[in-house]
């Protein structure tokens, strides 16, 4: 079962190996992207900091999609991370059973805009978000698990 | 009720309480935070009175402080003999505030707390050894 979907550029780190894994009560973390499929420091770096009781697997997008729609991951308590909101639109392109996308962190430049304390968005991005949106895609912002779910289509 | 105090030399109390709220929330928690020793705060002993005062007596209060034998903890070390309701807890770090944190509703704390302070997570690691000895394969489903 996917507990939750989340856009977060730094994949596994301490809010999700706190907090969410923590309060969902995840056992497995997926982290799915091309980059960090294909970078072993990175791969080793979060295989080491995983917490613990939790399985990590890192796999790239075509891989994870074909995971998924196989079955293989149904028996897990599964938090998926992805790097970019481009990502996780992807992901739901190729697994229709996805309908909620969470915001954690996403990078800041210049052509961002700032719509929370941690989501920036580029022009592009807010265009993939309102198509999630007009496919009944929830797309919610929150860094951590107790925070209340703020609507980011409300706020592009 | 169940309330938290993190008290420490200087202003690591505030710097982890910063750290705890980033990491693991905690937003719906009474944390009290006091800095000993710095910013005119010198009377330890005041310091604790005053922190103590604004939670009633039969409410149960978590004290993590810096370091054990420091004269913060030593404090906390007089009162917790003569106020009922008080668990001590020192050489606090990040992790073990987190694990703290998410364990303040246990109905049984002081079980709870015994758990938190013994587990391997809570323990400084030498992460060259830990590279070292991990697992070069990918975890597959």
């Amino acid at each position: 079962m996917i507990l939750l979907t989340r856009v977060d550029h730094r994949l596994l780190h301490g809010q999700v190996a706190t907090s969410w894994v923590g309060t969902l009560g995840a056992d497995c973390i997926f982290c799915v992207g091309d980059h960090v499929a294909n970078d072993p420091v990175w791969k080793t770096t979060l295989k080491l900091g995983k917490p613990a009781g939790c399985k990590l697997v890192i796999k790239d997008m075509a891989h994870a999609i074909e995971a998924i729609n196989s079955g293989v991951t149904d028996k897990y308590k599964m938090i998926i991370c992805v790097q970019t909101i481009a990502e996780a639109k992807q992901l739901c392109d190729g697994c229709p059973q996805i309908k909620s996308i969470n915001l954690g962190n996403t990078k800041e430049s210049p052509t961002t805009k700032t719509i929370s304390r941690q989501v920036f968005l580029e022009p592009e991005e807010e265009e993939i978000l309102r198509e999630l949106g007009s496919r009944g895609i929830e797309v919610e912002i929150r860094g951590l698990a107790e925070e209340p779910k703020v609507d980011a289509l409300q706020l592009i | 009720m169940r309330h938290m105090v993190i008290a420490s030399h200087a202003h690591f109390a505030a710097g982890i309480s910063e750290a705890l709220a980033l990491l693991g929330g905690g937003s719906g928690v009474d944390i009290k935070v006091i800095c000993a020793f710095v910013d005119g705060n010198n009377d330890i002993a005041q310091a604790v009175a005053d922190t103590l005062a604004e939670i009633p007596a039969e409410d149960e209060v978590l004290v993590c402080t810096d370091i054990f034998g420091g004269s913060v903890n030593n404090e906390f070390t007089n009162v917790v003999q003569q106020r009922g309701n008080i668990h001590l807890v020192t050489n606090m770090n990040l992790p073990l505030l987190i694990s703290l944190l998410f364990s303040i509703n246990e109905p049984d704390l002081a079980a709870a707390i015994r758990t938190a302070v013994s587990t391997d997570e809570v323990r400084p690691k030498y992460c060259n050894d830990e590279l070292a000895a991990l697992d070069a394969d990918d975890e597959e489903f």
